[in-house]
């Protein structure tokens, strides 16, 4: 019994030394490694799309360059082999799905709009399959709105759904520090949305219990606004407004706030306020944290004693862009997060041009040029389009400020550019914002979110699942097999992962290729689903028709008419590239040179499949075998039949029922493969191979079981080129066929010379109007910039 | 007095151990965002295909082997995909190259789709380059690149069984070798200084005169005498197509 006891302690005081070793305390170069081990297993991608246009009509061309960036260094991200573009109609289903290449984080395409559409506001969203991971959010979207001219009944457009009308959630209030706490001034950010959801300008009183004023708020173009307020214990209080009487938080006698004055050009300035025994009483230290985008570029050890603690923290040590300011305690519980804008130095640059106005079919040179020598251009993709169809389209810098880190930002906080000078505005919407990546309490958990897809940075993945029939016990599908049909073999397999689905991984290519994919051992209980490579997961939204404004109507029937004079003259801006490796996939048979080819012309005709194999293939027996048929092959080396079946194709369908064999007619069969020696594949072993080609070699007549499914599959598209006029030659600048170009220009990639030089050249079209050129690109350094300049034509 | 320590120990990780758990997190368990795992899964489809070798010869002198019967080093070229740091044997015999899983079974490759590989034997790299089996060409199958240029020169290794060859009692496997030169998708067996110019008939005088100027004599048997005259037609190659 002593002995029991004394082993007891011995085992509880080196737990009580596991336990001890977990609550060591924090300290600064601890967060910093957390943070670290964090972003490696919670990577965080941004796509940016640099599209030509956002006003098109139906059957137009949209272009789009695609730069894929990593937040955390704000630099190209060539983890992602392809990219997604969806475009979703003002009903978000999807009108067309298209995955372009993307390399070293680059990439281009171009949609041709179905001259169908209805006219309405559309949606295009681009994202990589780890962004899927975090959708609807983690996707660029931008609005584009398309015109049909014959079928402009109404125009659809789209909004956020839950703001039908104007009720009490249009008037939000955000207590900076998240409580509301008496004894001292307190900020509160208020947001004042309309019925679609878009931020208004709003004022109102903020009255006590008693009715008294206590002081106003006003909101700017954004919607967002702040006010200071000292509440008193026990009193309530409401902000009143020409809309109603909308309430504000309780404030409450124990916590912690703070603000935050970001006013400072050289310093962040941060008052801390505690109230209550539990903060009070707390003998611990607190850090104060700040990081932007996970590098941390500010930590100090605090000590709380006092209801009042301040903190100015050097501008100069944070990164510019979105920076996050945390308190956290000693034993890792976060007290409060709160974002911020901490100004960026951009790479500056100016578009330089010949003239600013232009007459028609006249040359135009562009160059870029900039006062810092620390910018010299990597590359940059440019658009050239009437100044009405691209309005309100951030250039890639103003994007990746905010990115898709804190959800969908609105837009008129996205057409606010840091450069204008709008820091509150900023500021206020951060306040009440809350980063979707990177959260303290994950990062000191170290946890990691849940991921279903992973980066397809080697090819790309297609994954399936089976599922099976209610009540009906089935053995679990654990291999699946991936064939094409047609008279070249080929043959994969995937097995079964840890979460229950297959993945098989197809090269990035833009071959056509007719896949069949099956469980290796089926039967008729087993149901395979494909799983959709685009998710089908979306912002809540709602539709309604509306009348084109004049304005827009306008814009719709120049862009229309210039439209139909190209299609009356038959000019294409669009070169399509040659079909080299469109057609179906050519490729060599997966088991190579077959042991025994056999010619079924060279012989005598003979009635049933059944006796081809027992009269021309000595060593392979095709009989019945229960309410079906059985195959086997005599190994050549011992003679006796292999105890596993051979692996049987008909135009490379894999044939799980050999009556679909044994039925077949002999007359349409050109050739016999077999492969009698085992083969391997990975690590699958095949007693043999045995394919069957027919004459036509696409065996059609065959009616696919449910747990097989055929479908024609393009990993890639193939990228089109933007062609437009070149003047140059005196024999196109006489011709007398209109030159009415919608996108007057578009490179979707431009690399500067060996020179440097980054020189563009273009022809005005036959039209006059204003015009935008906008050029997104990376700089050597990996930082991205975006210029714009207008331009006329007379 | 050993149970009792196993028993405290039993005790102590299966009471404690799940506290650790957390801090293994912040270790060296970063997860497989890049899916590497199944690419190196899905990639040995591509490398391991093909038919499980058995030995074919037995009580025959020597073995049917370019340079040794061991595994050399190497790198294989399957398809677009590049395989490197794999073991290798070239039966030249039979003209197949035989790759050593890790799990030690040994597969002769799928000829239809190795583009081409590389030994590496006593230090040096030998590359061989698949010419395919289509009718019609002298060269099938594997060759070894001696000069790669506009016109290529390659040597084909052949290993053949002389009966009784061996003092009359045991069958032998003798080598030989075969020199080819390539030229847009043709190819001929190099046997002396009147076939090279007729294979290089575009260029025939040029040659002549080079090689009646550096004296170069022109050796079947020495494959290396024919490379300064392939470099030249090389050079007055690119001369003309303003290269």
């Amino acid at each position: 019994m002593k002995g029991t006891s004394g082993y007891l302690t011995a085992i509880l005081l080196m737990g009580y030394s596991v336990i001890g070793l977990k609550a060591q305390p924090l300290s600064t170069a601890e967060l910093e490694s957390r943070m670290k081990q964090y972003l490696e297993s919670n990577p965080w991608e941004e796509v940016y799309l640099h599209v030509d246009r956002d006003k098109l009509i139906a059957g137009e061309d949209i272009w789009f360059s695609i730069y894929t960036l990593n937040r955390e260094t704000n630099r190209l991200s060539g983890r992602s082999a392809l990219a997604y573009i969806e475009l979703l109609s003002p009903w978000d289903t999807p009108v067309m799905q298209k995955r372009f290449r993307l390399e070293g984080g680059r990439g281009e395409g171009s949609l041709r709009l179905p001259d169908s559409l209805s006219s309405g506001s559309y949606t295009i969203r681009a994202y990589t399959r780890w962004m899927s991971n975090f959708l609807p959010e983690n996707c660029f979207q931008q609005d584009i709105d398309i015109y049909n001219p014959f079928k402009n009944k109404d125009f659809k457009k789209k909004a956020k759904s839950g703001i039908t009308e104007r009720n009490s959630d249009n008037l939000t209030f955000y207590p900076e520090g998240k409580v509301l706490l008496t004894g001292g001034n307190n900020r509160i950010i208020v947001h004042c949305v309309d019925e679609s959801g878009a931020g208004i300008r709003s004022s109102g009183i903020i009255r006590d219990s008693r009715g008294d004023s206590v002081t106003c708020y006003k909101t700017d173009i954004s919607g967002y606004g702040s006010f200071l307020i000292n509440p008193i214990p026990g009193m309530t209080y409401s902000a009143s407004s020409a809309d109603g009487l909308f309430r504000l938080p309780d404030a409450t006698g124990e916590g912690l706030s703070v603000i935050l004055d970001n006013s400072s050009s050289i310093r962040v300035d941060l008052l801390i306020r505690a109230s209550g025994e539990e903060v009070l009483k707390y003998p611990g230290s607190y850090f104060l944290v700040i990081h932007t985008s996970g590098k941390i570029g500010y930590s100090q050890e605090l000590k709380i004693s006092g209801t009042e603690t301040r903190v100015s923290v050097p501008r100069a040590r944070l990164r510019g862009g979105v920076a996050s300011a945390a308190l956290i305690r000693e034993d890792g519980k976060t007290l409060f997060e709160r974002l911020f804008y901490s100004d960026i130095q951009r790479p500056f640059a100016a578009v330089l041009a010949g003239d600013t106005l232009y007459a028609w079919r006249q040359k135009v040179s562009l160059s870029l040029s900039s006062p810092s020598e620390f910018f010299n251009i990597k590359e940059y993709s440019i658009s050239a389009v009437p100044v009405e169809t691209s309005a309100i389209s951030p250039g890639i810098n103003d994007y990746m400020l905010f990115g898709t880190e804190y959800g969908a930002v609105p837009r008129e906080i996205l057409s606010i550019t840091a450069e204008s000078n709008c820091r509150d505005a900023i500021d206020n919407y951060l306040a009440c914002s809350e980063s979707r990546w990177i959260g303290w309490p994950e990062v000191l958990s170290g946890s990691r979110r849940e991921v279903r897809y992973k980066f397809e940075q080697y090819g790309h993945y297609l994954s399936a699942g089976v599922r099976y029939r209610e009540n009906m016990p089935t053995a679990q599908a654990r291999i699946l097999y991936m064939s094409m049909r047609g008279k070249i073999a080929d043959f994969r397999y995937a097995r079964r992962e840890t979460d229950d689905r297959f993945h098989f991984v197809l090269p990035v290519d833009t071959l056509l290729r007719n896949l069949v994919i099956q469980p290796g051992f089926a039967d008729n209980n087993m149901i395979l689903g494909l799983e959709p490579s685009f998710p089908r997961i979306l912002r809540e939204s709602f539709t309604y028709g509306s009348a084109i404004p004049d304005t827009l109507a306008k814009l719709f029937s120049l862009l229309s008419f210039n439209y139909q004079a190209a299609k009356i003259y038959e000019t294409d801006y669009r070169k399509d590239p040659p079909a080299g490796d469109a057609g179906l996939l050519r490729g060599r048979r997966f088991y190579g040179i077959p042991e025994m080819e056999v010619f079924l012309a060279d012989y005598i005709s003979l009635p049933q499949m059944q006796e081809v194999f027992t009269e021309l293939l000595p060593g392979i027996i095709l009989r019945p075998a229960g309410s079906g048929y059985e195959i086997k092959i005599t190994n050549p080396v011992t003679g006796v039949y292999y105890p596993e079946p051979p692996l049987v194709m008909i135009d490379g369908l894999i044939m799980n029922d050999l009556t679909v064999l044994a039925d077949l007619d002999p007359e349409l069969v050109e050739k016999i493969e077999v492969v009698r020696t085992p083969y391997l594949i990975g690590d699958l072993v095949l007693s043999g191979i045995v394919n069957v080609i027919t004459r036509s070699g696409d065996f059609s007549n065959v009616t696919l079981p449910d747990y097989v499914a055929e479908l024609p599959y393009r990993v890639i598209e193939r990228t089109s080129m933007f062609s437009a006029p070149d003047y140059s030659v005196e024999e196109i600048m006489k011709s007398r066929i209109p030159d009415l170009r919608n996108t007057i220009y578009w490179n979707p990639l431009v690399k500067p010379g060996t020179e440097g030089t980054s020189g563009i050249e273009f022809w005005t079209p036959d039209y006059s109007g204003t015009w935008i050129v906008l050029i997104n690109g990376i700089t050597q350094n990996g930082e991205p910039f975006s210029v714009r300049r207008t331009l006329r034509t007379q | 007095m050993k149970d009792k320590l196993s028993f405290v120990l039993f005790l102590y990780f299966f009471l404690f151990q799940p506290l650790l758990l957390p801090q293994r997190l912040h270790g060296q368990d970063v997860p497989d965002v890049f899916g590497r795992e199944l690419i190196v899964y899905q990639d040995s489809q591509i490398l391991y295909n093909g038919k499980i070798w058995r030995r074919p010869y037995y009580n025959i002198m020597g073995d049917e082997f370019l340079f040794t019967s061991l595994w050399l080093r190497g790198d294989v070229t399957v398809g677009n995909q590049a395989f490197t740091n794999r073991m290798f044997r070239y039966d030249i015999m039979n003209d197949e190259l035989l790759i050593r899983r890790p799990d030690r079974v040994v597969l002769v490759l799928n000829k239809e789709m190795v583009r081409g590989f590389g030994l590496i034997h006593e230090g040096v790299r030998y590359r061989f380059d698949n010419y395919g089996n289509e009718s019609g060409n002298d060269l099938k199958g594997y060759a070894r690149v001696l000069y790669d240029g506009r016109c290529k020169l390659l040597m084909k290794y052949v290993k053949e069984i002389n009966p009784l060859g061996y003092q009359k009692l045991y069958d032998i496997f003798v080598q030989s070798e075969q020199v080819f030169l390539v030229r847009d998708g043709k190819s001929v067996r190099l046997r002396g200084r009147r076939g090279l110019l007729a294979f290089l008939e575009d260029q025939r005088d040029e040659l002549k005169k080079f090689i009646r100027t550096n004296n170069v004599v022109i050796l079947p048997r020495q494959p290396e005498s024919v490379i300064p005259v392939l470099d030249y037609y090389n050079t007055l190659h690119n001369l003309s197509s303003g290269l």
